[in-house]
């Protein structure tokens, strides 16, 4: 297994939070909801696994009208999902090369 | 793993990011925050001929309200964008382009229509509204760039 590839970070609820929260900075907590398709909920115990590990940070509006919470990566959070975006591509890359005791490549 | 189950991981990635970009650019510089915010411009660089108080109340309004309006965008956007030196140096690039546009309307103002420099009817209005309008219609061509930097900055692509 790729050293980088992080099994904590694999696991398709969190990898989906993680992949929305990427391309920005704070994104609305409804918004990451609707994107993957989950409950308030499922994805409230998601975002603590994740704050506990010290991938995300949270933060609540001080609105009391339109209280809204942001999420967004931390420094540690972002580096992790890059590590796991590569071991990713690198376990496809591999899996493209032609073996080394495989025949020949046809002249 | 195997490199199917990595390859679908990597489409979900992609598509996930996909999704939250969309939603980026589809609120970088909204209409509405475009509108009320050159209105905002227009008070404060006509303001500059007016007498005190009135002076310093639309100065102030104009200011207030530009200020307002961009956090209220800030804060009101579901999906906030890495602010990038680039990004601030497009933002802050503007204001000395525009202060161009204001000083060609005074001018224009008094070659053509002999306007005085004080008072509401003067060579700032025709300076704050050349200025105005320039700030509206180039705000197509900072929304495309900043799309272009928010793409370029945010996050790492996944093939």
């Amino acid at each position: 297994m790729d050293p980088q590839f992080d099994e904590f970070l694999h696991v398709p609820a969190r990898l989906s939070v993680v992949a929305v929260l990427a391309p920005a900075d704070w994104v609305d907590f409804g918004f990451v909801r609707d994107a993957i398709g989950t409950s308030d909920s499922a994805l409230s115990k998601q975002v603590s696994a994740l704050a506990g590990a010290g991938y995300v940070e949270v933060h609540k509006g001080q609105d009391k009208r339109a209280r809204r919470t942001y999420v967004r990566l931390t420094p540690a959070g972002r580096l992790a999902f890059q590590r796991h975006a590569a071991a990713l591509e690198r376990i496809v890359a591999l899996s493209r090369m032609p073996a080394p005791d495989g025949p020949p490549p046809p002249e | 793993m195997n490199p199917q189950d990595a390859q679908a991981s990597l489409n979900q990635i992609r598509a996930f990011q996909d999704k939250t970009r969309k939603e980026m650019i589809r609120k970088i510089f909204p209409w509405s925050f475009v509108i009320i915010s050159a209105l905002a411009l227009f008070a404060m660089f006509t303001s500059i001929d007016l007498d005190q108080p009135w002076k310093s109340i639309a100065n102030g309004l104009g200011l207030a309200v530009f200020i307002g309006v961009g956090l209220l965008y800030s804060l009101g956007v579901s999906v906030q964008p890495k602010p990038t030196l680039p990004m601030i140096g497009v933002m802050i690039g503007v204001t000395p382009f525009l202060f161009v546009f204001f000083i060609i309307g005074r001018i224009v103002g008094f070659a053509l229509f002999g306007l005085p420099a004080h008072g509401f009817l003067s060579q700032a209005m025709v300076g704050g509204a050349l200025a105005a309008v320039v700030y509206i219609a180039i705000m197509p061509v900072a929304r495309r760039i900043i799309t272009w930097i928010a793409l370029q900055a945010n996050g790492p692509t996944v093939r």
